[in-house]
């Protein structure tokens, strides 16, 4: 008998992946106790003895990479990405909650407090409030710079609730843009000196043009900061710095910015009859439907398998070896709710620059 | 079409070579240039490199071990993160050049992460170079096919005003 060798197996192709482990490189298997397969392959040689080339070829990732919007509206975006890695689908979500800056209130300066909202909670909700400020027109305010025009942004809320009468809501459109800065005067540290505000401003923000035609105030006017009772007041002053989502959450642009890999429900029989009347009523967001065959036969079929939502109730039990529930690795259903400042377009296209300037860094730094 | 020698292509990557069975070319064929000076491949380079110890410390630093053998070394970043570490490791990892590659974040409290490349012959700080490269390339797509995306929208949705539908 001649020699044969052992990798020479004439029923496996070569170059291309046999089905089993194309299903396993490119999907998630949800299976009823838990989802398998999830892991990417990244490693370049992963299939190098069936002569299947894993590595990363720029030129077929340009020519394979989509996008598609789904939705766009002024505060919220949904869109397809299709062909890469869940890494960078994650950098990218990763840093706009994280990483791509924002203004909001920082400094509090109470000058008077008689509501029954404690001083340091009245601050932390007045950090929340999401102002209407582009963030690409202000610098980081450092330690030892003193705050300006070009770093801060002061507020002012000057409520009080008339004696005898009713009790009173104080909403954010009662914070006043303070545009020449502070008027607060610090304690001069001698008689003699000249009193001095907490900022030093150089211009009005109203006399720059990037602020004059649109003005600096909060993106909301209708949420509630305090309740006063009668002969209650709140004086204070708020300044807004320039931050990001790491350091406080109230820096974050976005509501929140999530994906999902988009669902792929596969019928692996075909199922007719009451079997498939009770698994469409099975599916609580209606993924199944039945298709007529005539003369009274009925059938199963995936109508809207994007509807998914992985509660596996279609394949607890009974349909196990009927339906499989996958994910497909490589297409992210991303979504972006933006807090305000910035329309969600924009701050995914913030979100990959930051990345790019990342890279730029290390980079830099390396040479 | 791009030219293999933009910036994002790597030399081994643009022959169309498969990965799997790839030769190990040096970078610079023998005479590698640090600050304009031609200097030979060797002892001389390594000292060069070493001194990199030095002037990378403020911000990054490569780290022991790598001295002796160029192949395989840790590099530490700091002010990283998971963002930029599997990121870079993903691309790091689709490189045939690589033989091996991973990343930790030694203590959760410190703003700093490691990342461990072992390639097949070339320099690991050249492999990372072209990984860091090569991502922010594919930055540049995804923005680019983004904003277009985002125009062909603005463009194919009818504006509310011209609802035909609403009466």
């Amino acid at each position: 008998m001649p020699k044969v060798s052992a990798l020479d197996m004439p029923d496996v192709p070569m170059g291309q992946l046999p089905e089993h482990l194309q299903l396993q490189r490119t999907r998630v298997v949800c299976k009823a106790d838990a989802p398998i397969h999830t892991e990417a392959i990244q490693y370049s040689g992963a299939y190098a003895s069936m002569g299947v080339d894993n590595s990363l070829q720029l030129e077929s990732f340009c020519n394979n990479f989509k996008i598609e919007v789904i939705r766009l509206t002024e505060d919220e975006i949904e869109f397809d990405m299709i062909g890469i890695d869940a890494s960078l689908a994650n950098a990218f979500r990763r840093i706009l909650i994280a990483e791509v800056p924002t203004m909001a209130i920082e400094k509090v300066l109470m000058v008077n407090n008689t509501s029954v909202i404690a001083d340091e909670v009245l601050a932390h909700r007045l950090g929340l409030i999401p102002l209407n400020a582009d963030p690409s027109l202000f610098e980081y305010l450092s330690e030892n710079d003193s705050p300006n025009e070009r770093n801060t942004i002061v507020y002012k809320l000057d409520v009080s609730c008339k004696k005898g009468g009713p009790r009173m809501t104080v909403k954010s459109d009662q914070l006043k843009w303070l545009p020449s800065g502070s008027e607060l005067e610090m304690t001069p540290p001698n008689q003699s000196a000249k009193p001095k505000s907490y900022t030093s401003f150089s211009c009005s923000q109203d006399s720059m043009p990037e602020f004059s035609k649109k003005p600096l105030g909060v993106k909301h006017e209708d949420i509630i900061i305090a309740k006063l009772g009668p002969g209650q007041a709140i004086e204070l002053e708020a300044h807004a710095v320039k931050g990001i989502g790491k350091v406080h959450a109230k820096w974050s642009p976005v509501s929140t910015a999530w994906y999902r890999m988009l669902p792929e429900v596969v019928l692996l029989k075909d199922i007719k009859g009451d079997d498939a009347e009770k698994l469409v009523k099975k599916c609580p967001v209606n993924v199944f439907d039945i298709e007529d065959l005539g003369n009274g036969e009925k059938k199963a079929v995936v109508s809207k398998p994007r509807a998914c939502t992985l509660c596996r109730e279609c394949i607890r039990g009974v349909n196990e070896e009927l339906v499989e529930l996958r994910r497909v690795k490589d297409h992210f259903i991303f979504t972006i709710e933006s807090a305000g400042a910035l329309p969600p377009e924009v701050l995914f296209t913030e979100a990959v620059k930051i990345l790019e300037d990342k890279c730029d860094r290390v980079i830099s730094d390396l040479s | 079409m791009r030219e293999p020698d933009e910036p994002g292509f790597t030399k081994n990557r643009s022959d169309g070579r498969m990965g799997s069975v790839h030769g190990t070319v040096h970078a610079a064929g023998g005479v590698d240039i640090v600050e304009g000076v031609a200097v030979p491949c060797g002892w001389e380079q390594r000292r060069l490199l070493s001194g990199f110890l030095l002037f990378g410390k403020r911000e990054f630093a490569m780290e022991h071990g790598s001295l002796t053998d160029l192949t395989s070394s840790t590099f530490s970043l700091m002010d990283e993160d998971h963002t930029l570490a599997n990121s870079v490791r993903f691309t790091l990892n689709q490189d045939p050049r690589v033989a091996f590659c991973g990343y930790s974040i030694p203590h959760p409290s410190d703003n700093k992460v490691n990342i461990r490349i072992q390639t097949t012959g070339d320099t690991a700080k050249d492999v990372l170079k072209d990984a860091l490269q090569n991502l922010m390339v594919m930055c540049q797509h995804v923005r680019t096919t983004f904003d277009k995306a985002v125009a062909d929208y603005e463009t194919n949705q009818p504006s509310e005003h011209m609802n035909i539908d609403t009466p």
